[in-house]
């Protein structure tokens, strides 16, 4: 394979993938495509041997105040260009029509009498009755009031204020349907517009009310998402359909804009698809895997139960609490003085030996040993995934330790800065390690990219635990200044270290193995 | 929020002046919120003769929501399913403009004229599209056995 034709491999670019016909090809390569660098106004794909890598960054983080600018910045374009006056008209007729300004302003044009009476805004110049001259019964309380007290919408279904009020605060409460509220006469179509709601009903349950026409905007506008991360306020705009890189939210989280799950956050360097078939995998087998891995939790010297709470995997069997002071690995269990190249041993936690199995070359073992394999990435998988939940208390605690160093050692703020940034580089390296178990897993067994990919992978591992160990350390080791400056400067620059390997092993990844490894 | 207990109130007392012939609804108690009806099975029907009793409840909301029916009354009908639950459009397509007499008047029309194109029970639809005879013949016996 000529290194062109690789390149046609990851063309991103719909037309030539469409060119090629090769959709399934395509979709494996989802992942990659997403880090290269192309200019789509042209559908030239500029400068992408140099910068296919590079990080985009075509999205946006959208607050409630952007939402609401923009969707009156849409308001206002149609009110131009079909000349209708009112925003609660219109505002109407786009959500009708779920906020497509294009489409709208189409149909309008065709049959304007017949958009208007389906979306229920039948008169779009006039969206009130003319006031009562007299005494008006309220069908719904049965109980007559002044002129001044009722209120009709163009179909002319009179009611009294607080009945009005009534209905209107209860369909808020129902829920986002509330936006298409309509008329309370039986089988009216009409429908109750903004500015009504706003007249009539309380300030806070209209705060409620417009922040469902914001939801609106959002869960009609295939461009824009909210943000999984729960509790969080922002959504995001990204409009690449074909973006698959992480997008970084205000909140701080990172996630894959199309898959665009709490859970699953940033996947890189699987594709959204290999991502699915894991998943769906990892549901069908968790019966034999939770019992398989329910009794493992164990010191393998002197077997009492060992929760893992911390990030790294050097474990220890500590005395204080009961243990041995066995120390091991917590993926292999293996001693960990077997671990790292300063014994001179082999850090070899992160491959699955096959060959063991294949001393049993018994056809029956076969399923098993699949499982077993699986097991194998599932468990290191389920690891850093683990430690990716603890993410929050990791933060907290990272906090305190700053504070603990300022008040010990008396330097200023700026200088325990390097403590956040070990976090969310230990955070981002569980990350990638949790997806790259993934990645392995699908990986062709025999291939030699294979072998690369583990060497490079086992190095990350080896490099996360160096920093995680480092990051660790506890501070009543460090006895003066000089100790914790060095210590600083040990993590700052691991910190970096550890930061460029895995910027290495994300783009190695993306670019130089999956070309091969797809077959 | 809204207080139903002033609408129940000229419901009610409108229901007593000058009730339908065929149903007869009084309170549960002296909550106005749960009331209890019984509907004469219309004649031609094969509820006829048959009287079933329905517990009608009231949400805080009435009527803004509509209320609750049950048919406590055992009836063969492909609206109603065992439980007594009833499917009529007055409750999907609800109006705090419609009362209890327009829930009631539901009611009877769907007794003379079941809907079995929006079932609760699936299989009496069928039957009752498929073999009137036989659903008919089920629903006499019902009536005769359980709506005396």
């Amino acid at each position: 394979m000529t290194d062109d034709e690789m390149y046609e491999d990851y063309d991103v670019d719909d037309d030539s993938a469409e060119e090629s016909g090769n959709e399934s090809l395509d979709d494996e390569n989802e992942y990659d495509e997403g880090t290269q660098e192309f200019d789509f106004d042209d559908g030239q794909q500029s400068q992408r041997t140099h910068s296919k890598l590079t990080r985009q960054r075509s999205f946006e983080v959208l607050n409630k105040n952007d939402l609401f600018s923009e969707s009156h910045k849409i308001i206002k374009e149609v009110k131009d260009v079909l000349s209708i006056p009112s925003d609660a008209a219109v505002s109407a007729l786009l959500r009708f029509m779920k906020w497509n300004k294009e489409k709208l302003i189409e149909r309008y044009m065709e049959n304007p009498e017949k958009l208007c009476s389906d979306a229920g805004v039948p008169n779009v110049m006039k969206l009130d009755a003319p006031p009562a001259k007299t005494t008006v019964s309220c069908l719904i309380c049965l109980d007559d009031y002044a002129p001044d007290k009722v209120f009709a919408l163009s179909c002319n279904h009179k009611y009294c204020l607080g009945c009005w009020k009534n209905y209107l605060e209860i369909n808020v409460g129902e829920g986002p349907e509330c936006i298409y509220t309509t008329c309370p006469a039986p089988k009216c179509k009409v429908v109750v517009h903004q500015d009504a709601f706003k007249a009539i009903i309380s300030p806070e349950i209209y705060e409620r009310y417009n922040s469902f026409i914001l939801k609106s905007y959002v869960d009609d506008n295939p461009q824009v998402k909210w943000c999984p991360a729960p509790g969080c306020i922002y959504s995001i705009r990204c409009d690449r359909k074909e973006r698959k890189e992480a997008v970084l939210c205000k909140c701080g989280f990172q996630y894959c804009f199309n898959c665009n799950d709490y859970d699953i956050g940033d996947h890189m360097p699987c594709p959204c698809s290999q991502v699915d078939k894991w998943l769906q995998k990892a549901s069908d087998e968790s019966e034999n895997v939770t019992w398989m891995l329910a009794n493992t939790k164990k010191c393998p010297e002197c077997r009492s139960p060992i929760e893992k709470n911390g990030g790294c995997m050097h474990m220890t069997c500590r005395k204080n609490a009961g243990g041995c002071g066995y120390e091991f690995c917590w993926l292999c269990r293996g001693p960990w003085s077997e671990h790292g190249s300063t014994t001179g041993g082999y850090y070899n936690c992160n491959k699955y030996d096959k060959s063991k199995a294949k001393e049993d070359d018994d056809k029956a073992q076969d399923a098993k040993t699949e499982l077993e394999a699986y097991m194998f990435y599932y468990h290191r998988y389920e690891s850093h995934r683990n430690a990716m939940k603890i993410a929050d208390e990791q933060r907290k605690n990272a906090h305190l330790k700053e504070q603990q160093i300022l008040s010990k050692f008396d330097v200023r703020s700026a200088d325990t800065k390097f403590l956040m940034e070990a976090t969310e580089q230990l955070l981002r390296n569980r990350r990638v390690l949790q997806y790259s178990y993934v990645y392995g897993y699908y990986l062709d067994k025999k291939s030699q990219e294979r072998n690369l990919f583990e060497y490079l992978q086992e190095d990350l591992e080896k490099h996360t635990n160096f920093l995680s160990t480092l990051y660790e350390t506890s501070l009543e080791k460090l006895e003066d200044y000089q100790g914790f400056i060095k210590w600083k400067e040990q993590v700052t620059n691991y910190t970096r270290i550890t930061k460029k390997f895995l910027d290495n092993f994300v783009e190695g990844v993306a670019g130089g193995l999956v070309s091969t490894a797809q077959h | 929020m809204a207080n139903a207990t002033k609408r129940l109130q000229r419901e009610y007392t409108d229901l007593v002046k000058a009730p339908p012939t065929w149903v007869n609804a009084s309170l549960v108690g002296d909550n106005l919120q749960k009331w209890k009806a019984s509907v004469q099975g219309p004649e031609g029907t094969p509820y006829e003769k048959g009287t079933f009793n329905i517990d009608i409840d009231f949400p805080n909301e009435y009527p803004f929501k509509p209320p609750t029916i049950k048919f406590i009354t055992k009836i063969y009908h492909p609206n109603i399913n065992s439980e007594g639950q009833i499917c009529a459009e007055v409750f999907s397509s609800w109006s705090p403009q419609l009362k209890v007499t327009d829930v009631l008047n539901t009611i009877r029309s769907i007794l003379v004229d079941p809907n079995p194109e929006n079932p609760l029970d699936a299989e009496i639809a069928q039957i009752f599209k498929t073999d009137r005879n036989a659903f008919n013949k089920t629903a006499k016996e019902y009536t005769k056995k359980y709506a005396k």
